[in-house]
């Protein structure tokens, strides 16, 4: 690991996510500080839109290092994650060399790391830059366990074995952050060998700040009514509550739309941004939030 | 320094002995990640720092953050020595609010919203044929409600249609050369049963037949199933039940047996607390005999959401048996218009209703 990295301080990075525009709290910075001083995944769990793949992303900005992105999804197997030798071009190599070397030569020449296509983990683990990559694992809830069991023995080793080839094991061991919606119990080992952040949704002061970053352009009046309005949104009963991206997204299409206050009109021109089943849109009495929301933000 | 290490241990003590599964390389993890957040400072505990390095080190599930911080509050917040921190450990439990025994009252109290600490559920040893027995029949139960054939391929060994796409991609690895053929067939989805199980002061006359339940559930495939209690509040305990050893100590020390009953409120927390564990790859068991008398609107809500967001709902009755039958309690009413199927209790042992059951729809 670079010396810069091992120097870090939780407040340099709380500073240096905010430079990239992640509004990280105290707990998420430690987080991240914890990972990286004790070498060990971060696993992240918490409800959609809340900036769990966002972390990942924005951490490998702030830290000015490559992001290696694995997405999971049922029947990810290792010639999708790890390696696939290069069939075609081993074959086109077999047919020039075979006048030119014998047997063991070719053998040796086209099981080289030439011929190699370096999936994510292989590429995160063999990644020769100056810092070490960030990896993410985005959404491993929606793998098989079977890959979670293939997972176990690199995230612990950071190495990987090819028999044609050996043992590779990582020089620098990159910055890993697994990400779940818990839509399944991910199992005990995984969690076991990670440290665990759960992300909840952001106190009104952090998501004013949080918005504010990323629409700059937006009324600040807006902002804060939109988010107190948020608030109170996902202390009722809909089903599917609305997280920061959906929030920002929200305040930006009211600016577009030139609203400067949360007027109820401008709510229903735009709610189904932020509610986006017809259950939920009924369930919704948009006075009623509008008026308790305004009179909790004052 | 040595001696915050010491209280970490001791901590860590206090946590496993709630319930938060905590291993011996976690363990070391937290010592270092205390050492790290506190800088090696001496002197006075920045409990402020130390909490995130302890909780992202030491919990692991976001069931257990609740509890997590309630015990750092007591251990590091407040109460320091041994002796306040017994007190601190009491005020978790609840005072106990059905002593008499009087029929009245005993009536009021195993029909009552109202929580109280939790009794022993007494212990149950299964003969090996009555396991092998009801081991079977979960298994039925499984295989009924939890395996349904969709429409995505994947690949098989021997059986299945040929992919010829496959085939050539598979026949490079062989210079050219057709040396194996690929076949695929039609991906078969698991499903995961949840089961709840019902264990308010109001089952106490079916206490055999939910041990019997939850000493043959290990004995289904790991991962195949997810087990809680609910009374007053809900309580996974799919660990406990799959090391299966001592699971009568580990009910009792929930302090949840024989409890009040709060369906709705129970199954609200699961909607909340456990949400991820509602998909549309679950077929949901609710085994109670229905009694309630807390919020059934709540009731009604959850069980809406329940059935929304998984694949089915069967509801398991110790009564359902009888040829007179009817769920005429208020919550069964309410549960009518949500469950799939209503079962007598008795079909953990009798395979007969179990054959009634159709195969679940896959809700992706």
């Amino acid at each position: 690991m670079s010396r810069a990295l091992e120097d870090l301080t939780i407040d340099e990075i709380v500073e240096k996510l905010e430079s990239v525009g992640y509004i990280p709290d105290r707990s998420i910075a430690t987080a991240v500080y914890l990972a990286i001083k004790l070498e060990k995944p971060l696993l992240v769990e918490g409800e959609p839109g809340i900036g769990k793949t966002e972390l990942a992303k924005a951490l490998a900005r702030a830290l000015e290092t490559e992001l290696i992105r694995l997405q999971c999804y049922e029947g990810l197997d290792t010639s999708k994650a790890l390696y696939e030798w290069d069939y075609p071009k081993q074959l086109l190599a077999i047919r020039m060399l075979e006048n030119r070397m014998d047997v063991k030569e070719i053998e040796k020449e086209i099981y080289s790391e030439k011929y190699l296509l370096k999936r994510p983990l292989l590429k995160a683990i063999t990644w020769r830059g100056e810092k070490p990559p960030i990896l993410l694992i985005d959404e491993i809830d929606r793998a098989d366990e079977e890959f979670e069991a293939l997972l176990l023995e690199i995230l612990s080793e950071y190495q990987i074995t090819i028999p044609e080839i050996g043992t590779i094991r990582a020089e620098k061991k990159p910055i890993t952050i697994l990400t779940s919606n818990r839509t399944r119990d991910i199992g005990d080992g995984l969690r076991r060998r990670s440290l665990y952040l759960y992300l909840t949704y952001p106190t009104k002061e952090r998501e004013y700040r949080i918005v504010k970053r990323k629409v700059p352009e937006a009324d600040d009046r807006l902002v804060k009514e939109s988010i107190a309005f948020i608030h109170r949104l996902r202390r009722t009963d809909i089903s599917k509550k609305p997280g920061i991206s959906e929030a920002i997204e929200w305040v930006k299409a009211n600016t577009i739309l030139g609203h400067r206050e949360l007027t109820r009109e401008a709510v229903e021109r735009t709610l189904s941004i932020l509610v986006k089943t017809s259950e939920d849109l009924e369930k919704i009495d948009i006075d009623r939030v509008l008026e308790e929301s305004k009179r909790e933000d004052q | 320094m040595r001696e915050l290490a010491k209280r970490i241990v001791e901590f860590i003590g206090i946590l496993r002995e709630h319930g938060i599964r905590i291993g011996v390389s976690e363990e070391i993890d937290a010592v270092k990640a205390a050492y790290i957040a506190l800088g090696g400072e001496e002197g006075e505990i920045d409990t402020e720092r130390l909490k995130p390095a302890l909780e992202h080190t030491l919990v692991k599930r976001y069931e257990d953050l609740d509890l997590f911080h309630r015990l750092y509050q007591y251990y590091w917040e407040g109460a320091r020595r041994p002796t306040v921190l017994r007190e601190a450990r009491a005020k978790l439990t609840i005072v106990d609010e059905r002593k008499s025994r009087n029929p009245t009252e005993y009536f009021l109290n195993i029909y009552s919203p109202h929580h109280t600490e939790g009794r022993k559920p007494g212990e149950l040893k299964l003969a090996p044929r009555e396991k092998r027995s009801i081991s079977r029949n979960m298994r039925r139960l499984l295989k009924k409600t939890a395996s349904t054939v969709e429409g995505r391929r994947r690949v098989a060994r021997s059986r299945g249609d040929l992919d010829f796409k496959e085939t050539i991609r598979n026949s490079l690895k062989t210079y050219g050369e057709l040396v194996k053929l690929s076949r695929t067939r039609r991906k078969k989805t698991r499903f995961r049963l949840l089961i709840l199980l019902d264990v308010s002061g109001s089952m106490e006359d079916h206490t055999e037949q939910i041990l019997k339940m939850l000493k043959t559930i290990k004995t289904l495939p790991p991962g195949s199933y997810e087990v809680f209690l609910f009374s007053t509040k809900i309580e996974r305990i799919t660990e406990a039940v799959a090391r299966g050893s001592e699971i009568e100590k580990e009910i009792e020390k929930r302090k949840i047996w024989g409890s009040g009953t709060r369906i709705g409120e129970a199954l609200h927390q699961l909607t909340e607390r456990y949400r991820g564990y509602l998909t549309g790859k679950t077929t949901v068991v609710i085994v109670s005999d229905g009694w309630d008398l807390g919020d059934l609107e709540k009731l009604d809500r959850s069980l809406e959401k329940i059935k929304k967001n998984t694949s089915r709902i069967i509801w398991l009755t110790p009564h359902g048996h009888r040829e007179s039958y009817k769920p005429e309690t208020a919550c069964l009413k309410i549960a009518s218009k949500h469950i799939d199927k209503l079962l007598p209790l008795k079909a953990i042992e009798n395979p007969r209703y179990i054959r009634e059951l159709r195969k679940p729809e896959n809700k992706k």
